[in-house]
């Protein structure tokens, strides 16, 4: 959904190549694996069937021709319509350290061991992303930030368990 | 740099640390967490010879400090330790060049080179042309930056800073620590810091975590990944 949307709000600058469209996705939302060229033409093939893109001019040098995109009206309501309406708020209780931290607990095993590890390799992903930043351009720094606060949050709620590791004992180990 | 072994400290009934072993590198950048209540400030204020452990010992650049007079440890507290708290505690009355100015000054520096020593970190921090700011009129990370300055301006070997950010939103916050992490590191200067933030240890080489008196977890010195090479990972972007 969201590259959908990213490709339109891209091309409300100004009609674009597919080809220069990739290039500036790549270069805002995903750095360090580029979106592939194919995702990007099928996305617009399916703009277009909406109406949202229209084909706004094509040029034919030597190689294949090359198509220059532009968002629509409708396109222009749609993307107007996606950016207002917030997001499904997503808890992502079934992450696999959830389910980790379940099955120690409800097994027996020593808890204190896989929150020490996980809080490590969470505060070394952090700190590849602190030292990113600031080198960074902007998007790329909003980017890391986004990440960070995230990986925030699964140490908050790390450190959360570890403090109600005998309460989660007793309340999980008497329902097994 | 230093070593602490087997730091044992009551306050009444209650053993805040019970027994505590570690030893921090020359120019290292550490991060005490841990729960409320669970010791790392009186860590702090152990290594920093500010409390006097029970038992144990502290040891800095060879010699013990537990053992040392009050009147001894206060001096090494001015003349080779920093100190940065969550709420900069400047003093109001002063402004606030004069409160970077303090610790030179009371090492018996003449005012006028107290003042442009610490004029010197006012450039480096970005606080030029708040010299004359009284503590009141400053933003909470101006202060917090001008009690940074007062703890560089001695050229100290250590800083302590407990909960530096604990007062400061996010992005005074970041600011802060980018400021405090990135002095330290050209000078050299060891960091000690107490936080219960994950964004603020992430500046630390190290993190260890304090749970009732104890080194519960000490995740090691952190080299940098590939990852950080590279670039941040794609996190906006689910493929449609």
């Amino acid at each position: 959904m969201s590259v959908t949307y990213s490709l339109l709000g891209l091309l409300e600058e100004s009609p674009t190549h597919g080809y220069e469209l990739k290039h500036q996705f790549d270069r805002y939302f995903a750095p360090d694996h580029g979106l592939p060229f194919g995702q990007v033409y099928a996305t617009l093939d399916r703009l277009e069937k909406h109406g949202r893109v229209a084909v706004a001019a094509i040029e034919q040098d030597e190689g294949p021709e090359r198509r220059k995109y532009a968002i629509t009206q409708a396109g222009e309501d749609a993307l107007e319509q996606w950016l207002n309406e917030p997001l499904e708020p997503e808890p992502h209780l079934r992450s696999a350290l959830f389910a980790k931290v379940v099955l120690t607990v409800l097994r027996g095993r020593p808890l204190d061991r896989l929150l020490d590890g996980q809080r490590h390799a969470h505060l070394a992903r952090m700190r590849d992303l602190t030292s990113m930043r600031r080198s960074a351009a902007l998007p790329q720094a909003l980017l890391a930030d986004y990440a960070i606060f995230h990986l925030e949050a699964d140490l908050r709620w790390i450190e959360m368990t570890g403090a109600r590791v005998d309460e989660l004992r007793a309340r999980i180990g008497g329902e097994a | 740099m230093i070593q602490a072994q087997g730091l044992i400290k009551r306050f009444g009934a209650t053993e805040a640390l019970r027994g505590v072993d570690l030893t921090i590198e020359r120019g290292e950048v550490l991060a005490i967490m841990g729960p409320s209540g669970s010791g790392k400030s009186t860590l702090l204020h152990c290594l920093a010879g500010v409390l006097v452990p029970d038992s144990g010992s502290v040891v800095f650049d060879g010699g013990r400090i537990d053992d040392l007079s009050d009147a001894k440890r206060s001096e090494l507290r001015r003349t080779k330790f920093g100190f940065v708290f969550q709420f900069g505690q400047l003093i109001p009355e002063l402004s606030a060049i004069e409160n970077a100015a303090l610790p030179p000054l009371l090492n018996g520096v003449s005012r006028a080179e107290a003042e442009s020593q610490a004029g010197a970190w006012f450039g480096r921090l970005g606080l030029s042309g708040l010299e004359g700011r009284r503590a009141g009129e400053l933003s909470g990370g101006q202060a917090q930056r001008v009690a940074i300055a007062r703890a560089m301006v001695i050229r100290p070997r250590v800083i302590f800073a407990d909960e530096p950010t604990g007062s400061l939103d996010s992005l005074s916050g970041e600011q802060v620590m980018d400021l405090l992490t990135a002095s330290a590191r050209e000078e050299g200067v060891a960091v000690v810091l107490v936080t219960h933030e994950p964004r603020v240890a992430a500046y630390a080489d190290r993190e260890i975590v304090v749970r009732d008196g104890r080194i519960s977890s000490d995740g090691g010195r952190y080299t940098p990944s590939i990852a950080a090479a590279i670039g941040p990972p794609a996190v906006l972007v689910v493929p449609a």
